[in-house]
């Protein structure tokens, strides 16, 4: 009933179709629409994959820089014998009263154990790359910087992100 | 054929209406989305910039703790940076990169304070200058972007 091409030579037939004219404009915003919805959800796809990479090293980092700025800033000492500074795989040891704290990276993983007992600082989602402690001693207080670099990866993203920080030993103050 | 079976159908100018307003509400959609993904990156950001500069504020409080003059003799209101090897924290005239992308800097204020001791503006009638207090403002910038953060530092050893 509609045809594209009218033959027919009464003008009202060849208005009940739609035009060689109308039928490319219509064509051409359809191809140029449905590329741009293409291209648009392709690199969608990868700034969703990034977000979350970015989702997972926020969500061990933060938890494990938030402790470390706790314990740290209430220890009193550091066992720098027990320790291992200024390289990675780092380890911090810390003393608050009867209260011994260890950092280790084990596998990826940021551990912590507190008098014999251990925790996983950072999930199995993202690998530590890294972890370094550095520490500095006036002997009036004690300085510690910590270092860690952590990656994830999701889909075809991989995301790798390092974060510093560094706490006084309150406890520490002669 | 009549004139009323002629019009049905879509014309041109409405699938041009239509398409028009399905792509301003996807241009929409996807601009928001975007917004919110880019957000969530630049907050990241300047977490990493907040713990850079909490590292500076703790290297300052170190190098107060061990000798007051460290601070007392940088000029105030200049800029300065840290330097941080294994061996050492100092503070520096040189620019300090971290990772390559953090630029941190701290600048030194003067610290007023009236009869009872409390911290007033330097414009105030009868403020004083503390020798043994300064602000610091510490600055962590990327990009175009930068998080500053104020402390007090205070020669609480007064050595």
């Amino acid at each position: 009933m509609f045809c594209v091409f009218s033959t027919s030579p009464k003008s009202k037939l060849r208005v009940a179709g739609f035009t060689l004219i109308e039928m490319m404009v219509y064509m051409a915003l359809l191809v140029l629409i449905s590329g741009s919805a293409v291209v648009s959800l392709v690199s969608f796809s990868d700034t969703v994959q990034n977000y979350r990479a970015n989702q997972l090293v926020m969500r061990s980092a933060v938890p494990l820089l938030e402790r470390f700025t706790a314990d740290v800033r209430s220890a009193q000492d550091v066992d720098s014998f027990s320790s291992t500074f200024d390289a990675s795989p780092g380890t911090l040891v810390v003393m608050s009263g009867a209260t011994t704290t260890t950092y280790t990276l084990t596998g990826g993983v940021v551990e912590v154990d507190v008098n014999g007992d251990t925790f996983q600082l950072t999930d199995g989602l993202v690998t530590v790359d890294a972890l370094q402690f550095h520490f500095y001693d006036n002997l009036t207080t004690e300085l510690v910087r910590m270092e860690v670099t952590l990656t994830a990866t999701v889909g075809a993203t991989t995301r790798t992100e390092t974060f510093n920080t560094a706490t006084v030993l309150r406890g520490s103050y002669e | 054929m009549k004139r009323s079976s002629l019009q049905r159908g879509v014309s041109v100018l409405e699938v041009l209406i239509g398409v028009g307003i399905f792509a301003l509400v996807t241009v929409f959609v996807t601009h928001s989305i975007s917004l919110f993904l880019e957000s969530a990156d630049r907050s990241q950001h300047s977490l990493r910039a907040l713990y850079l500069a909490e590292e500076g504020h703790e290297a300052l409080r170190y190098l107060r703790d061990e000798n007051w003059d460290t601070i007392d003799n940088l000029s105030v209101d200049t800029t300065y940076y840290l330097s941080m090897s294994a061996a050492s924290v100092a503070t520096t005239t040189t620019p300090e990169v971290i990772n390559g992308y953090y630029n941190r800097s701290f600048v030194l204020r003067e610290v007023y304070r009236d009869s009872d001791d409390d911290i007033v503006a330097s414009t105030t009638v009868g403020a004083s200058l503390d020798t043994g207090s300064r602000f610091v403002v510490m600055r962590v910038g990327w990009g175009s972007e930068e998080v500053s953060l104020q402390t007090l530092l205070t020669n609480i050893f007064n050595r």
